[in-house]
């Protein structure tokens, strides 16, 4: 499977003596009121469905009263709940991006789930075995559960069939490697009169979706972007980080395949539906609106990853699932099958077990 | 053609291209609100078509638009009223009133202007916790009760009006709530309408702070309710939706604007605010 980063929105408990305080003064009489913060990463009517969730919730639950807030951005969240806790009415939960929980953790302003996890029955090790391990990375801190994955959301490549079709390319083998992605760019690339009438691949550089796409990019190449255990340790010079942008550079500047500068998320979707770009790299949490508003026919890949370099890594190849890993076809994914996520997480195999960092930090 | 007529004309040009280029966003927002779905020419100011009203019905359907007008009326309606108050009971007492230390009272006041608002969302949020404002109206309201603009705006409109009026009404035995009731606001009525327009536009488009005041969805303004289904992060935004959503939040401002631009702009040219 690919690199899962984080780019996943987590319910974080925060501040729960408050709220606990605030459960026990009130529940002799009336149902315990608790603030749930959400941000609207994706597009749609999501505030719409998050309503209706927690609605369903509340009639479910007489004893709880959640209101669900509408946050803004990523950012505005976070901003949001900062104030929240400084004003001292702390939300009892908020769903972010997981970039921020580390920070929260060690301004001691979130609780950690075990208790609630036990409290439930269960261990925080079964706990988190409901979730594929790639998710895990993002929600345990300091060997503490303070994240819940949810609404995770990982790079895709989304492709243009009849562009692939055209430029005499086998739409049911999409890129599987780098060199065959780079391949797959020239032939997808148009040029006519020095302008480039069709880019080969586009993929979104605002806000962190550059940081994120090379994250995934070098966890493709057999690497980390920082350490896992230990944050604010970013691998900026390592050989696996080195030729993820080796191969952005050799996309952009040497071939001009991708177009320069930095590119937003709109940009990419409305050249995507208009097939002035074959391929491009976007969240799993866009394959919604690609499906609504994309005319052209379209499938959607893994990220191509570089083979030959983790072959050469030592330290993979003692692993035998790893091998296994290797081996495995690159697999078409059909975006009809990817919404209604299929149950069966064996599908996804433990990439961050395969190649983790070293252990060490906390 | 004469050296007057040729300075004119190159004046027209110039008015012109600026006026062009202040229309090209809200003509483009007009094409894109009225186009449904996401056209291959999205950036076209003059496509083909076709169009439609589709994107206003998703906008509307997409939120609660009567609630948030309804909130940010009397957000922004309640806001002002207290600053009329205010605003022109400070700036009477700045420009008439001697006390000692009142121009370093005056200067502490401006040096508000200075300060950006963000850096006071915290500590405003836990003032309206503890006045137990926080998640109402009232709290999204109150910080502003006091406009320090507003009173350098008011003070120095009084300071225009000659004395005269005043002195006359005095001797005809007017105390100073009636003297700034029926000689100073009907003679500062243009200040007060440019600082009206200011504080309302400011207020209708604001979003951080109602954001950080109010939680409960009853209380939510336009501008947050807008961001709710405007700002996905992680897809590519549904240009008409947006456009038509922007449209709703912007209407009743832009109608005002179109309803009253003659005075509108005969109070700015009074008041000196461009």
């Amino acid at each position: 499977m690919e690199p899962i980063t984080r780019r996943a929105a987590l319910g974080a408990a925060l501040a729960v003596p408050a709220a606990a305080a605030l459960g026990s003064v009130a529940r002799a009489a009336s149902p315990t009121e608790i603030d749930l913060f959400f941000p609207v990463p994706v597009q749609g009517n999501l505030a719409n469905k998050m309503r209706e969730l927690i609605e369903r919730f509340n009639t479910e639950h007489p004893d709880v009263q959640v209101t669900a807030v509408y946050t803004g951005s990523y950012d505005d969240t976070n901003l949001k709940t900062r104030a929240a806790i400084k004003a001292g009415r702390p939300p009892a939960a908020v769903i972010m991006s997981a970039n921020f929980v580390r920070e929260y953790v060690i301004n001691e302003d979130a609780d950690p789930f075990d208790p609630l996890i036990e409290h439930a029955g269960k261990t925080p090790d079964t706990f988190m075995d409901e979730f594929w391990p790639a998710l895990q990375p993002n929600s345990v801190i300091g060997r503490r559960i303070y994240g819940v994955p949810f609404q995770n959301s990982t790079p895709l490549l989304y492709y243009n069939v009849s562009a692939f079709t055209e430029a005499g390319l086998d739409p049911d083998h999409p890129p599987a490697n780098w060199a065959d992605w780079i391949a797959a760019g020239k032939a997808l690339t148009k040029t006519e009169g020095g302008q480039t009438r069709r880019w080969g691949l586009m993929f979104p550089a605002t806000y962190d979706y550059c940081g994120w796409i090379v994250s995934g990019l070098t966890m493709s190449n057999g690497g980390q972007y920082f350490n896992h255990d230990y944050g604010g340790e970013v691998y900026y010079n390592a050989p696996s980080t080195l030729g993820t942008l080796a191969l952005l550079d050799t996309m952009v500047n040497r071939l001009k395949v991708v177009p320069p500068g930095v590119s937003d998320a709109n940009a990419c979707t409305s050249a995507f539906f208009a097939g002035h770009t074959a391929m491009m790299v976007l969240s799993t949490g866009s394959l919604s609106f690609v499906r609504e508003n994309m005319k052209l026919p379209y499938r959607v890949a893994f990220m191509p990853k570089n083979v030959a370099k983790r072959r050469s890594d030592r330290r993979r190849v003692a692993d035998p699932a790893q091998r296994q890993f290797i081996g495995a076809p690159s697999r078409r994914l059909d975006p009809d099958q990817l919404v209604d996520e299929p149950r069966d997480r064996r599908r996804v195999e433990p990439v961050h077990r395969l190649f983790r960092a070293p252990q060490g930090g906390l | 053609m004469s050296r007057t007529q040729k300075w004119r004309l190159l004046g027209l040009l110039a008015a012109s291209a600026v006026a062009v280029i202040w229309v090209v966003p809200f003509a483009w927002m007009a094409v894109a609100a009225l186009r449904p779905g996401i056209p291959a020419d999205t950036a076209s100011l003059t496509p083909a078509g076709p169009f439609g009203l589709r994107n206003f019905h998703d906008a509307w359907q997409s939120g609660s638009f009567p609630l948030w007008y309804l909130n940010t009326v009397v957000v922004c309606s309640g806001i002002l009223a207290v600053q009329l108050v205010t605003i022109t009971a400070a700036g009477y007492a700045f420009a008439r009133l001697t006390f000692p230390g009142r121009e370093v009272l005056f200067a502490l006041f401006l040096l508000q202007l200075l300060l950006v608002p963000p850096l006071l969302i915290v500590p405003n949020l836990a003032t309206l916790v503890s006045l137990h404002l926080y998640d109402k109206l009232l709290g999204i309201m109150a910080p502003y009760f006091a406009s320090a603009f507003g009173t350098f705006l008011m003070r120095q409109t009084f300071r225009t009006i000659p004395r005269d009026y005043e002195e006359a009404a005095m001797l005809e035995g007017a105390t100073v709530p009636a003297l700034i009731r029926h000689v100073l606001v009907p003679l500062a009525r243009p200040g007060l309408a440019a600082f009206a327009i200011v504080s309302v536009t400011a207020h209708w488009n604001e979003f951080l702070w109602p954001l950080m005041a109010v939680s409960s969805p009853s209380s939510q303004v336009l501008t947050v309710g807008l961001a709710s289904f405007a700002s996905g992060a992680e897809a590519g935004s549904a240009w008409g939706v947006v456009a038509a959503g922007t449209f709703l939040v912007a209407g009743p401002l832009l109608l005002l604007f179109l309803l009253f631009q003659r005075r509108f702009v005969a109070s700015f040219l009074f008041s000196g605010i461009k």
